[in-house]
């Protein structure tokens, strides 16, 4: 089983149950998610004819097996087919169009019918829980989508102006507190995942995740650990209140464009201090000077006795390195490497030189998540630091220098061993699918 | 040729009807025919159609018809339908013929009506399709998707879709690229710069996914070049910086990519480079700043390139080595800067102040304003009054909003303030945190006189009546004009109330008020209205003696008593003439004689003599006033 093919699979249905809800019968666009959903299926079903994709506990599993990653990147569409009552999709070669029009329209809720050709067949063959993987999903990865869903609900709350409950937040973030403490190493791999769709939100779980991560190395007690969790994960809540044309223009913005965006500090902090009553100071803090410099420019500009607030500072670090290693819109994304880079170069100025010295070292010079080149074309992914040799680098090697996947194996390198570093657009590698992977390691 | 468009209103549907037949057996003839421009029918269908296009107004597409003016158009051929159909499903709203179709733009059209959706999509939409394909005698609109948020109607130029195309496969674009050029840098440099201002030129402003899809193809071109064809590229850019579909290319490299290439571009060029890192270093992320240490005097340039542009990896080992000590020594310097406890409260306060400092939209200020009063009102309402006073002082004192919004800050506050939470602080001034107390509600005191005034009018407990009188008195040495209104209040205990406030308040404004209160119904704020006047030092002697001829007692032995507080040194000839006057009751003048005896001076003890010394008083009230004078003089003498 390749999760790469369920991968586009699930893609492609998600995108013809957006496509389903939008657009009329027999729009283009829907018939081209159906063909893409169509192809992945024959992939899938493969020589067996059959492949049953199940939904149990928040986590899809293809036939017997956990697709840990595909839970994550299409939770939202989980949580869907949760809704309209699915468990299981049993897929019959040869997979009709119609069928996987009828599926995607169900899981829209815009009918009730149910495939009628037969080659796709819902909740016919029910799974028991003994008869699935054993092998649980992570629990981080649970808590990143929870925290997805959550942020999903309080900008659809703000969406339509009816204010939202910090509730939800706050068990987002006891969720990842729990899990990043107890598995740092992994959560610094999980925090590269992206979503160019979803940007917003997967940046502020990975600013979350980052932000407890250093937080609690440098010291921060639980209860400001939450704060700093909240305020992270609600860093950039105010850039619901900024038009999408502006946030998603590929291009550089103009001046009127700029004072909209610079904007969202103080939205995203107003809505905190709106949403939570005492307590949740320090997080709309947070959200509010995350763009304040250390040498206290920045924005927005107001009158300070001294530096931002030094969880605020805390935030902005790992903010700007998540940001610098996600394509953006309006710019390529930057290996992490060079993230640090950039972080290096603004230290004392941009941001607070004890702050960067401490997040670098948590990272190592090649963090978690880095794709790297090996001498002889091989690619790694580094899940972590080696803490007794920094001249070494660890991770798993998953392609050959020909180019094709391979089983990921444990590596430890010699940092002299690394030729280049990768993009996981060009590379076609996506570090966090490899959390699994990287859990079982010793 | 072309026509002048015609309106529905000017046609039947004939015309229309003919020429979706011709349409339909045209595009059947093209379905079924390897060359169908070799069949007459096909020959035919084009004559019918240029026929009647002149009297054919614009067809609206329906899912399975056309429409003019919401009239489906009575086409007989079956292939009209599917036709529509065809079009709808392509996202075509509209059609409008600018002239007769040439047998080739039908072709092309029914080349394009037969490529798959994607394809479509992909050159643009239909729209875009067909204009790029030359068909130009046939107009489309396309439909607006039945989005929650539509996109625009955008034309996506071939050249765009091309290049976007290109991109997927970056490696192959750029050797396409240096094929043209020849391998040569310079024409490479050209080549590059001319085709992506040119493409970029035709993205419509819409189209934004278009215009990420175009900088990204050549950005990721450009990687592939050798290094001596990017040098000549970047050159070629950077010498039109100042070019806004320039920069966008440029913003795309982060500052150590650029100079890793700077130290091979000409000195113009590099300068230019420096000037653009200098301009950009303000934007967002502030990636080109990395170049900025260029900037450092000549002789410390070279080194300054190479810092820079340095393996980052090494540059980092670099600093480890450069902090040798632990890890954990770097985690506790920031440890050290960790407040032990950190004060949620102090930091809403900074956050709050923040907020109404920056927030300059009015509609967000108006949010801000209320995030503030809905808090104050929630410590109040949970008696927390430490954090109420402190609350509202960081927006009341030294306010940190724009003067502008201040009366916008002081009607909010004011809705604030009902009468419950009122009675919260008030009830609340004789406990442990009266200072507290005290400070919020004569905050809020200027704006709720009104509710302040009528809960001292219902208020049964004297303290409580106490308390308000001493806040309303505050608040009225500040400003009185909020009281007078009330001053018509037809319950006399109102004005009464207000008498004593406003005469406390020691206000000179007031006088005219307080005089006038001297004539109420109501003997009882008369007797305030004097004691008022009294304080106020306004004609306090004339008032009192004009009071001692009022008709009600209660209010003429206040006068009196008050006349012996007053120090009233200059006024014994006024005395003199109220006792010897008829205005004035005889138990009244009796007791201005032993006014007039305390006052002490010589010039009252002069008054005293001639009173007690008259020979001749026939009146026993006069007489009465002789003897209280000769005792009064008996009682200084023996004293």
């Amino acid at each position: 089983m390749n999760e790469q093919d369920v991968r586009r699979f699930l893609g492609s249905l998600r995108r013809a149950v957006r496509q389903v809800r939008l657009y009329p019968d027999g729009h283009p666009l829907t018939d081209e998610a159906v063909s893409a959903a169509e192809t992945a299926a024959e992939a899938i079903i493969g020589a067996d004819g059959e492949a049953a994709l199940s939904i149990m506990d928040d986590a899809f599993y293809l036939n017997r097996s956990l697709l840990p990653h595909s839970s994550l990147e299409f939770n939202g569409l989980l949580h869907e087919m949760q809704a309209r009552g699915i468990e299981t999709v049993t897929l019959l070669s040869v997979v009709s169009r119609q069928d996987l029009t009828d599926l995607a329209a169900f899981i829209a809720g815009t009918t009730g019918d149910l495939p009628a050709d037969g080659t796709v067949r819902l909740n016919e063959r029910p799974v028991s829980r003994a008869e699935l993987e054993a092998v649980p999903m992570s629990g981080l990865r649970k808590s990143y989508a929870s925290s997805l869903e959550v942020l999903r609900s309080v900008t659809g709350s703000m969406a339509t102006g009816s204010g939202f409950e910090l509730g939800g937040v706050v068990w987002a973030v006891e969720g990842l507190l729990e899990h990043s403490l107890t598995q740092s190493s992994a959560s610094l791999l999980l925090a590269t995942v992206k979503s160019h769709d979803e940007y917003t939100f997967f940046h502020s779980v990975n600013v979350c995740i980052l932000a407890l991560t250093i937080g609690r190395l440098v010291g921060v007690d639980d209860a400001m650990l939450r704060q700093i969790g909240i305020g992270a994960l609600l860093h950039d809540i105010g850039k619901m209140s900024v038009s999408v044309r502006i946030l998603q223009y590929p291009g550089r913005l103009d001046q009127e464009a700029w004072k909209e965006i610079k904007l969202h500090p103080q939205e995203g902090a107003q809505a905190i201090m709106a949403a939570g009553g005492s307590g949740n100071e320090v997080a709309a803090n947070v959200a509010f000077e995350h763009h304040a410099r250390f040498d206290g420019t920045g924005y927005p500009t107001v009158t300070r006795s001294g530096p931002p607030h030094i969880f605020s500072r805390l935030v902005s670090v790992v903010d700007t390195y998540d940001a610098i290693t996600t394509r953006r819109s309006y710019r390529r994304a930057e290996t992490p490497n060079r993230a640090l880079n950039v972080l290096l170069n603004g230290a004392g100025a941009a941001w607070d030189p004890d702050l960067v010295r401490a997040f670098i070292r948590m990272m190592g010079v090649y963090p978690a998540g880095s794709i790297l080149q090996l001498q002889g074309g091989d690619v790694m992914v580094v899940t972590t630091q080696d803490d007794t040799d920094p001249d070494l680098v660890r991770g798993i090697r998953v392609k050959r220098a020909a180019g094709d996947f391979i089983e990921p194996e444990p590596v430890v390198v010699p940092i002299e061993h690394i030729t280049g570093q990768l993009l996981p657009e060009r590379s076609g590698v996506d570090p966090s699918s490899y959390l699994e992977q990287t859990e079982s390691l010793p | 040729m072309t026509t002048t468009p015609t309106s529905p209103g000017d046609v039947t549907l004939g015309p229309a009807a003919e020429l979706l037949d011709a349409l339909a057996v045209a595009w059947t003839t093209f379905q079924l025919y390897p060359n169908p421009a070799d069949q007459p029918i096909f020959d035919r269908s084009v004559s019918t159609i240029a026929q009647a296009v002149a009297s054919v107004p614009m067809l609206v597409v329906r899912s399975g018809s056309f429409a003019v003016d919401g009239i489906d158009v009575p086409a007989k051929r079956e292939g009209v339908d599917r036709l529509a159909r065809r079009f709808f499903v392509h996202d075509v709203e509209t059609l409008h013929f600018q002239g007769a179709p040439s047998a080739h733009e039908l072709l092309e059209l029914f080349r394009i009506l037969g490529l798959e959706e994607h394809q479509i999509l992909s050159a643009g939409g239909l729209k875009a399709a067909a204009g790029a394909a030359g068909v130009v005698a046939l107009q489309f609109s396309q439909r607006r998707m039945l989005s929650e948020e539509p996109e625009e109607d955008f034309f996506r130029d071939a050249d765009v879709a091309e290049t976007i195309d290109q991109g997927g496969d970056p490696e192959e674009f750029a050797a396409r690229m240096l094929e043209e050029a020849g391998r040569d840098p310079s024409r490479l440099a050209k080549v590059f710069g001319t085709s992506y201002r040119q493409v970029y030129a035709k993205v419509s402003d819409e189209d934004t996914s278009g215009r990420e899809e175009v900088v990204r193809a050549y950005v990721e071109a450009f990687d592939y070049f050798p290094r001596e064809h990017k040098i000549a590229v970047l050159e070629n850019f950077i010498a039109e910086k100042d070019d806004g579909d320039v920069l966008v290319f440029l913003d795309q490299f982060p500052g150590h990519e650029l100079a890793e290439l700077s130290p091979d571009l000409d000195p113009h060029s590099f300068s230019l480079l420096i000037e653009y890192a200098r301009v950009t270093k303000d934007d967002a992320d502030a990636r080109p700043e990395e170049l900025l240490p260029l900037l450092q005097p000549e002789g410390q340039v070279r080194q300054a390139r190479r810092m820079v542009a340095e393996r980052v990896g090494e540059r980092l080992k670099e600093f480890g080595a450069a902090a040798p000590e632990g890890a954990e020594t770097i985690f506790s310097a920031v440890g050290r800067q960790l407040p032990r406890d950190v004060d949620q409260f102090e930091v809403g306060i900074h956050v709050i102040r923040g907020l109404f400092e920056c927030e300059e939209r009015p509609h967000r200020f108006r949010r801000v304003v209320r995030i503030w009063t809905g808090r104050t009102v929630a410590y109040i309402r949970a008696k927390e009054w430490t954090r109420a006073r402190a609350w509202m002082a960081a927006v009341l004192e030294d306010p940190p909003y724009q003067p502008y919004y201040a009366s916008q800050v002081e009607e909010a506050f004011q809705a604030t303030a009902t009468p419950d939470l009122l009675r919260l602080l008030v009830n609340a001034t004789g406990g442990d945190d009266a200072p507290e107390v005290g400070d919020l509600l004569r905050w809020w005191g200027p704006v709720v006189v009104d509710e302040l005034v009528e809960m001292l009018a219902t208020e049964e407990s004297s303290g409580t009546r106490r308390v308000l009188i001493d806040l309303l008195v505050e608040v009225a040495r500040d400003d009185v004009r909020r009281f007078i209104p009330h001053l018509e209040d037809e319950r006399w205990f109102v004005v009464r109330n207000l008498a004593i406030i406003l005469g406390r308040s020691g206000h000179h404004r007031v006088g005219p008020q307080l005089r006038t209160l001297l004539k109420h119904p109501d003997h009882r704020v008369r007797v305030e209205a004097m004691r008022g006047l009294v304080l106020i030092a306004d004609g306090a002697v004339e008032v009192l003696i004009g009071a001692l001829s009022d008709s009600h007692e209660r209010v003429r032995q206040n006068a009196l008593n008050l006349l012996r507080t007053q120090q009233l040194a200059g006024s014994e000839a006024t005395i003199v003439d109220a006792i010897t006057g008829d205005g004035t009751g005889a138990s009244e003048r009796q007791g201005l004689v032993d006014v007039l005896a305390r006052i002490g001076t010589p010039s009252a003890r002069a008054a005293l003599e001639e009173l007690a010394g008259r020979k001749v008083v026939l009146r026993p009230a006069q007489r009465a006033i002789r003897d209280a004078a000769r005792a009064a003089l008996e009682e200084k003498e023996t004293t």
